[in-house]
């Protein structure tokens, strides 16, 4: 018998996708490939934090 | 003065019937529903005690994969906690970086940028719209 796993919401909650923005450089450019970069390292982490939290 | 040889005599029937063949039968079978009801309540009792041992076992168990469980997400919630903090400080270093890097906009004005902004800007056409611009 397994019992049921209740994983804190913070582990299902990843960071929103960072919105194409007008971009009139490429510094601003940049900027929005390290926010989506670390969006998608934010949720990486967590998926491998639950994983790890229900012994997957 | 009556009563006594009326007693006497039920107890000389009552000792006739125990000596007789039918007395004989009915203390076998007696005996034998004696045994059989025992042995079967010590069945029960028994069946009663495995049943609870193994509610129990079943139970520790239950108990420690909890405890388990717990120890776990308390730890993975440890380490995303230390890896969140450790990716806020390096966006922030790479953040910097950019912003002390020369300025251009070459790139960002780029027909394959704007395409793909124009994209993602647009969700559910996206694909579309960067394939389009892109040939």
């Amino acid at each position: 018998m397994q019992p049921q796993a209740k994983l804190p919401a913070n582990f299902w909650q990843c960071q929103a996708e960072p919105a194409a923005p007008v971009i009139s450089s490429d510094a601003d450019l940049a900027d929005w490939i390290v926010d989506l970069a670390y969006a998608g390292r934010d949720c990486r982490e967590k998926l491998a934090g639950a994983k790890a939290a229900l012994g997957q | 003065m009556r009563r006594v040889p009326q007693a006497a005599g039920k107890l000389m029937g009552i000792l006739a019937l125990i000596v007789s063949p039918l007395g004989k039968l009915i203390g076998i079978l007696s005996l034998i529903a004696g045994v059989a009801l025992g042995g079967y309540l010590l069945l029960k009792q028994h069946d009663a005690d495995v049943l609870a041992n193994q509610n129990l076992v079943t139970q520790k168990a239950i108990m420690a994969q909890q405890a388990k469980q717990a120890a776990a997400t308390i730890a993975a919630l440890q380490q995303e906690n230390a890896q969140a903090e450790i990716d806020v400080v390096a966006s922030a270093s790479v953040k910097r970086t950019i912003s002390n890097a020369p300025s251009s906009s070459s790139c960002a004005h780029s027909p394959a940028i704007g395409a793909a902004l124009l994209g993602l800007q647009q969700p559910g056409s996206g694909h579309a719209a960067a394939g389009k611009a892109s040939r």
